[in-house]
């Protein structure tokens, strides 16, 4: 065998494996889903009815299924804040302080616990008569908080718990994207005079601009899918003050047997994401023009 | 030259998965039909009542009770004991709700498994296989009727039954001066009284957990218990989901919120911190069913601190069958799944269950105490699938609106919730009802 064929095995084995993959567990789920969504399954039955545009009309006829995005609205705010602390995190990190890997490590820890363990993790520390912050907060005088009510605010509650998890992740991109900043451009401001905030606005802030831009669409993305946090510990009660788009659509599957809205749900929700890649698109294709 | 060799030793260890799982599936196949042949074989040659088919073949049987895994292994052992050549294996399944269905979508069901949502009378008989040639009859098996599918056959019955009542902290009274358990539900208000001002918790809801507040609000419980020939669920002809008797109910528990007589922050009150408060007295009260009381035991309740009561002001106690076990129609040892479920009915698996096996001797302490106060237990009359039609369609969780409609505080939104249901009950039940 010639080492050309050999090679071309090669290109096709690594090319066909992942490519296979990502068919069938990417493209044919989201193929079945989108079949799904014009059927009335109810998640057991063999046969699938198709039911046309209902599901789809049913949705878009159901306003409390929108106003969940005002729900959403407290992660979305959570993760512009985000990337502010990640940011702050990252410069921090990316000078001469001492022990700043391990101080990396140990913010980056949370983004590797499993979800599930983080959620109730925090189900303990928002229990009103047993969390050990309210202990503490007791212990100082403070009154304890109910920070599961039936208020606003327990979604930002919730939506802590997400800053709490990615918060490392958002600053591990930022300080990529500060080491790949040529040091020679920082002596030569530093010669030049420049102070820390003159540094940041003039030099740091405009090199990693594109990598902001991307870094607030993935946290975005992730407040507008978010789930496991209300679906865990609020079961997006009380009358659905805390509930999400997703943590609804799961609630259709699971609690009402309709797999078929929850599909049609899941599509809408697709389309709204792929209607804001559209819009960063268009955002960094200026920028890029600009440069 | 490696990379050709790492090449050749991934597509072995691919074709060797890929094989691996046709010839597991062959393997299957081939057991299966030998199975079948036999039990077939088997049952042509016993004649008459005498001779007893003997059974072969392999079933399993899925429940919910992952803390009974090592009760249950002893009970298959001891059943295959007596009939050798047969393999029963019990499966736990912790989400049941979620996992049956998906597996009988798939074509996995389970051999034995109990109903589960969305499966109602009208269904029975696309998942499970008629049982009316069981050796029982309505005579020996509480809710046999019940077990019937729209088509007349028999598909499902329950093993075991329970009772609806308030259990209550024994200790926990006598601490707050309380000699007698309350009969009327102005009674049962002093009675709660009395007890916030000893510092007990006087009604345990666990309510962050939803569920465990479904007495006070599950059509069938709150019925029976006001009687009035309530026996059957009659809200798929009226037009309110939401009626007065359903009301009073809720109101209750809105009341007692608003006295603080419940935890004291209900949003964050769970069923295992629920469950040790109550064993332990710093809660006095919980409506629920004769299933519970047994669970405060093990947590270190002594068995003579904890009873059981009627609804204050019940007309009946419910009487509810537990889960409904039927025969998948797709299982390949039929007439060993058949004589399994009999052997279940005889041989309750757990001592503390209540058998829905009338010639089964009950001895739990609870139920003696619950039934002593007069009250008669009256079990409800299956009705129509409509009634969980509708709700489904209007996508109305009771529970989850219960929650809401206690922790509103005005009383003209709580209302306004209470329309707004009622109205979209009424405006979905035509399609579900007919001649209407």
């Amino acid at each position: 065998m010639s080492s050309k064929a050999k090679d071309r095995i090669i290109i096709v084995g690594f090319l066909f494996i992942p490519m296979i993959l990502l068919a069938l567990f990417s493209y044919y789920p989201l193929a079945k889903l989108i079949q799904l969504s014009f059927t009335d399954w109810n998640g057991m039955s063999p046969n699938l009815k198709y039911i046309g545009t209902r599901n789809y009309k049913d949705i878009l006829g159901q306003k409390e299924l929108f106003s969940t995005f005002s729900n959403n609205m407290a992660y979305v705010l959570t993760a512009i804040l985000q990337q502010f602390a990640g940011l702050f995190l990252a410069v921090l990190l990316n000078s001469n302080i001492r022990m700043k890997t391990t101080f990396r490590a140990v913010l980056f820890m949370p983004y590797i616990i499993n979800g599930v363990a983080v959620a109730f993790m925090f189900n303990y520390m928002y229990d009103y008569s047993n969390s050990p912050v309210n202990l503490i907060l007791e212990a100082l005088g403070i009154n304890a908080v109910h920070f599961i009510s039936t208020s606003y605010m327990t979604n930002f509650a919730l939506s802590f718990i997400s800053f709490w998890k990615y918060v490392g992740y958002t600053m591990v991109i930022y300080v990529a994207a500060l080491q790949s900043i040529p040091s020679e451009v920082f002596e030569a401001a530093r010669i030049d005079g420049a102070g820390f905030f003159g540094t940041l606005a003039y030099i740091t802030f405009p090199n990693i601009k594109s990598m902001l831009k991307v870094s607030l669409l993935l946290s975005l993305n992730g407040a507008l899918q978010v789930y496991f946090e209300p679906f865990l510990i609020t079961k997006g009660g009380p009358n659905g003050r805390t509930a999400t788009f997703i943590s609804k659509s799961l609630e259709l599957a699971y609690n009402y047997r309709k797999y078929g809205k929850a599909a049609a749900m899941g599509v809408i929700l697709l389309m709204i994401i792929m209607l804001l890649v559209l819009v960063q698109r268009v955002l960094l294709k200026e920028d890029k023009e600009n440069a | 030259m490696k990379k050709l060799i790492a090449l050749g030793l991934t597509a072995a260890m691919s074709l060797s998965t890929l094989a691996g799982c046709a010839s597991e599936k062959k393997e299957e196949i081939g057991v299966t039909e030998a199975g079948n042949t036999a039990t077939e074989s088997e049952t042509a040659n016993s004649t008459g009542e005498v001779a007893k088919p003997e059974l072969t073949g392999k079933i399993v049987v899925a429940s919910n009770r992952t803390d009974l895994e090592e009760d249950f292994a002893a009970y298959a052992a001891k059943f295959m004991e007596e009939n050798p050549g047969t393999t029963v294996e019990f499966e736990t399944i912790k989400e049941y709700d979620d996992v049956i269905p998906t597996r009988i979508a798939g074509g996995e069901a389970p051999d034995l498994f109990y109903v589960v949502d969305p499966i109602n009378q009208d269904t029975y008989a696309d998942y499970f296989l008629p049982i009316d040639d069981l050796d029982f009859t309505a005579d020996d098996i509480l809710f046999y009727e019940n077990g019937r599918g729209s088509d007349g056959n028999l598909y499902v019955l329950p093993l075991t039954v329970s009772y609806c009542g308030m259990i209550y902290n024994k200790v926990a009274f006598k601490n707050a001066g309380i000699e007698n358990v309350p009969k009327t539900v102005d009674e049962f208000y002093e009675d709660c009284d009395k007890l916030k001002e000893a510092g007990i918790t006087p009604v345990g809801t666990a309510f962050k957990d939803i569920w465990p507040i479904y007495a006070w609000c599950g059509w069938g419980e709150v019925n029976l218990t006001a009687g009035d020939e309530r026996g059957e669920n009659k809200y798929a002809e009226q037009d309110e989901i939401y009626d007065d008797v359903m009301l009073d109910s809720m109101n209750i528990v809105r009341n007692l919120y608003k006295k603080g007589e419940l935890e004291e922050d209900i949003m964050s009150a769970n069923w295992d911190q629920f469950k040790l408060d109550l064993a332990q007295g710093r809660v006095a009260m919980h409506y629920s069913e004769t299933w519970l009381p047994e669970q405060f035991v093990e947590l270190g309740a002594n068995a003579e601190d904890i009873g059981m009561f009627p609804f204050p002001g019940a007309k009946n106690i419910k009487a509810g069958s537990g889960k409904q076990w039927g025969i998948s129609k797709d299982t390949e040892s039929p007439e060993l799944a058949k004589a399994f479920l009999s052997y279940m009915l005889n041989n309750p698996v757990s001592d503390a269950d209540i058998p829905s096996n009338k010639n089964i001797a009950v001895e739990d302490p609870f139920v003696a105490e619950l039934l002593s106060y007069g009250v008669e237990p009256l079990s409800p009359i299956l009705g129509t699938a409509a009634f969980s039609n509708i709700r489904n369609a209007i996508e109305l969780d009771g529970q989850q609106f219960f929650l809401t409609y206690v922790m509103e505080e005005d009383d003209a939104k709580a209302q306004q919730l209470v329309d707004d249901w009622n109205a979209k009950w009424a405006a979905e039940r035509p399609n579900w009802v007919e001649g209407n």
